[in-house]
C-alpha cells in the first residue's frame, strides 16, 4: 500500500490534491451555461457520497445495499425541515447528518452479528423498506409526487441561489469530505477498519474493538450519506422516492469500485466519472448503460484497485525504469 | 371464507413462482457457491423468449413453453464459460458485483432487443375465471401449481434417489472431497447452472400471463426469492421451496387483510426479522459455511 518512501509519497499526494483544487476551483470559469454546472453539482455531491461508502466498503470490508436509503432519509429530513417549518438550511443539514448518523447506528447493531451476504442482504432490505415507506407516508413525504421547490441553500443571509456559488459550496463540502476521509483513514480507527477488513479474526485477538469500529464506520459513512442527502435535495430541488432506487445503489457500487475501493482518490475519480458520462453519452443510453455493466464486470475481474489502483501500478512501472 | 380461498390460492400461485425463481437461485449457491445476481435478467430473458416465440415465430405456446426451457438453458451453459467460471471460488463481493454489471447489460439489451414497452403473453386456457365449490380462479394458477409440484417433486426424487442427484449434493456439501472420489464436479456444475437457467425461463414463462413482460420483471421476482432463500436458509434447497411458499402466501393475506399499500414491504420485513432472529433459516443447511 505504501511507497517505500512514506514522506516522499505523502509529498506527491498533497501535491496532485492540491492540483486537484485548483482545477476544480477554476472549473466555473470553463463551465458557462447552467446546465453543465448542474452535473458539476451532482458530481460533487456523489463525491460526498461515495466517499463515505468507501470508508464502509473499501476501508472496513462491509457491503451494504442500503445505503441509498440513508441518503434518501438525508434529502427527506433536510427537505420536509426547511419547506415545512421554514428552518434555516444549515439546520436541516444538521439535522439531516443527525439523523442519519442515528439511523447507521441503529442499523450497525444488527449487523454486527451477521456477516457476508446475509448483512448485504439486510441492508437491501432496510434500503427498500426506507424507500417504500418514505413512499407511502403521503402526509409527510407526500408519496410518489416527491417534494419540489426546494429552497437553494442560505447560510446567515448568503444566498446560494446561483449555480456558481451553489458550486462552491459543494465544492467546500467535498473537499471537507476528502480531507476528513483521508485524515481518518492514516489514523488508528482507519487502520483498525482496513485490519477488520483483511482478517476480522485477526484483528481481533490484536485487540481491535471490532464492535464498536463497526459502528463507527456504519455511523461515519452514514453521517456522510445524510449530508451528501441533504445537499442533494437543496440543490436539485426536486426529490421523489423513484431516485433512490437499488438501480442508484448499484451506481454507487460501481463508482466506488470502478473509481478503487479503499484510496481516497478512487471514489472522486468514479463519482466524477459516472456522472459525466451518462450525460455526455446521453444519446446513445441504451448502448452506455450495455457499457455500463460490462465495464462493472470487467473492472471486478481485471482491475480489482480499480482505476486508482491501475493508476499507482502504472506510476511505480514508470519509476521503476527510470 | 371464499375471500380467504381466493387470495390462499393466489398467494400459493405466486409461493410457487417464487419457489422456483428461489430454487434456480439457490442451485449455483450450493453447487459451485456462485451468488448469480443477473438471475433476474435469466427470468425476464425467459419471459421475452416466450414472447418471441409464440408471437413472432408463431410456435403453439406449450412449444414456445418448451423452445423458452430450452433457449435459457443454452444461455446458462454459455453463462458458465464466459461468467461464472472465472468466478468461482472468488470472494462473495466479487461475485456481486460482477454478476450485477452482467445483470445491468443484459437488462439494456433487451430494451435495445425488445424495446421498452410491454409486451404480453396469453395464457394456455384463456382469460375466464373457473367457478369452483362458490371461489372463483385463474385456471393458469392451478397449471403453476400443478407444474411446481410435479416439477419440486421429480426434483426431489433426483436428488435424493438417482445417482446423478447424490453426485450433484456431494459436490454441492465439498467440491474438493467430491473430486477425490471421482465425482466430476466440473460437470455437475455445468449441469446445476443449466437447471438454474431451465428454471428461470420456466418461472419467466409462466409468470408473464399474470403480469407483463417488461424489462424490469424479473428483477422484482429476485428479490422476491432473495427473501425466500433467506427465510428457507441460503443454499437450502429444500429451505427455497418452502421459502418461496412462506413469502408468497404471506404477501397475498398481508396485501389483502393488513394493508395493499404496503405489499411490497412484506418481503423485506420477512428478510429483516428472519435474518435478526433466525439468521440461518428456517431449513438451515447442516453443512459449515461455504463461501
Amino acid at each position: 500500500m505504501t511507497t517505500q518512501n512514506p514522506s516522499r509519497g505523502n509529498l506527491w499526494r498533497i501535491i496532485a490534491f492540491v492540483v486537484l483544487i485548483v482545477l476544480a476551483i477554476a472549473l466555473p470559469f470553463v463551465l458557462k451555461s447552467n446546465y453543465y454546472l448542474g452535473i458539476a453539482h451532482q458530481a460533487l455531491i456523489f463525491i460526498i457520497l461515495a466517499s463515505g461508502y468507501d470508508v464502509l466498503l473499501g476501508f472496513t470490508g462491509l457491503l451494504s445495499f442500503g445505503h441509498i436509503g440513508l441518503f434518501a432519509i438525508g434529502a427527506y429530513t433536510s427537505a420536509i425541515m426547511v419547506t415545512s417549518t421554514g428552518a434555516p438550511f444549515m439546520v436541516g443539514i444538521v439535522a439531516a447528518a443527525v439523523l442519519t448518523g442515528l439511523i447507521g447506528f441503529l442499523i450497525s447493531i444488527p449487523a454486527l452479528r451477521i456477516k457476508g451476504h446475509s448483512l448485504t442482504l439486510l441492508t437491501l432490505a432496510l434500503g427498500e423498506v426506507i424507500r417504500l415507506v418514505i413512499r407511502s407516508m403521503e402526509w409527510l413525504t407526500s408519496g410518489s409526487h416527491g417534494i419540489s421547490n426546494i429552497p437553494r441553500p442560505e447560510i446567515l443571509g448568503y444566498s446560494f441561489r446561483q449555480a456558481v456559488p451553489l458550486y462552491y459550496l459543494l465544492l467546500a463540502f467535498a473537499i471537507l469530505t476528502i480531507l476528513f476521509v483521508w485524515r481518518l483513514r492514516s489514523s488508528r480507527f482507519g487502520r483498525a477498519f482496513n485490519a477488520i477488513r483483511d482478517s476480522e479474526i485477526g484483528a481481533d485477538v490484536s485487540g481491535v474493538n471490532i464492535s464498536a469500529m463497526k459502528m463507527l464506520a456504519f455511523a461515519i459513512s452514514a453521517v456522510l450519506a445524510g449530508i451528501a442527502g441533504g445537499l442533494y435535495a437543496h440543490t436539485v430541488r426536486f426529490i421523489s422516492p423513484e431516485f433512490f432506487s437499488l438501480g442508484l445503489t448499484i451506481i454507487l457500487l460501481a463508482m466506488v469500485l470502478i473509481g478503487g475501493r479503499g484510496t481516497i482518490i478512487g471514489p472522486v475519480i468514479g463519482a466524477a466519472l459516472l456522472i459525466t458520462l451518462p450525460e455526455a453519452l446521453r444519446f446513445v443510453k441504451e448502448y452506455y448503460l450495455l457499457a455500463f455493466g460490462v465495464a462493472i464486470w470487467m473492472c471486478v475481474l481485471l482491475l480489482p484497485d480499480g482505476l486508482a489502483g491501475l493508476g499507482k501500478r502504472l506510476f511505480k512501472r514508470a519509476r521503476a525504469s527510470t | 371464507m371464499d375471500t380467504f380461498l381466493q387470495v390462499l390460492i393466489a398467494g400459493v400461485t405466486m409461493g410457487c413462482i417464487y419457489a422456483f425463481v428461489a430454487l434456480g437461485f439457490t442451485l449455483t449457491i450450493a453447487a459451485a457457491g456462485v451468488v448469480n445476481f443477473s438471475y433476474s435478467e435469466w427470468v425476464t430473458y425467459g419471459g421475452f423468449f416466450g414472447v418471441t416465440l409464440y408471437s413472432i415465430v408463431g410456435l403453439p405456446l406449450w412449444a414456445a413453453l418448451i423452445g423458452t426451457v430450452i433457449l435459457c438453458v443454452i444461455m446458462g451453459y454459455v453463462f458458465q464459460w464466459v461468467v461464472f467460471r472465472p468466478l468461482e471460488g472468488r470472494h462473495f463481493l466479487t461475485i456481486v458485483t460482477a454478476t450485477i454489471g452482467i445483470s445491468v447489460s443484459m437488462g439494456a439489451l433487451a430494451t435495445l432487443v425488445w424495446g421498452p414497452y410491454p409486451l404480453t403473453l396469453p395464457t394456455f386456457f384463456g382469460n375466464g375465471t373457473v367457478e369452483f365449490g362458490g371461489i372463483s380462479f385463474f385456471p393458469h394458477n392451478v397449471l403453476i401449481i400443478v407444474l411446481a409440484i410435479a416439477l419440486i417433486s421429480v426434483l426431489q426424487f433426483c436428488l435424493t434417489k438417482t445417482d446423478i442427484g447424490l453426485r450433484l449434493q456431494a459436490t454441492a456439501q465439498d467440491p474438493d472431497a467430491a473430486r477425490l472420489m471421482g465425482i466430476p464436479v466440473r460437470r455437475m456444475r455445468t449441469f446445476a447452472y443449466c437447471l438454474s437457467a431451465g428454471l428461470a425461463g420456466l418461472s419467466g414463462f409462466l409468470v408473464a400471463p399474470l403480469f407483463v413482460v417488461t424489462t424490469t420483471m424479473g428483477f422484482g421476482l429476485m428479490l422476491k426469492g432473495l427473501a425466500a432463500t433467506i427465510v428457507g436458509g441460503w443454499g437450502s434447497l429444500k429451505g427455497a421451496v418452502f421459502g418461496g411458499l412462506i413469502i408468497g402466501i404471506v404477501e397475498a393475506l398481508g396485501a389483502t387483510y393488513i394493508s395493499s399499500e404496503y405489499k411490497d414491504v412484506i418481503a423485506f420485513l420477512i428478510i429483516i426479522v428472519v435474518l435478526l432472529f433466525r439468521p440461518r433459516g428456517l431449513f438451515p443447511e447442516r453443512i459449515a459455511e461455504k463461501l
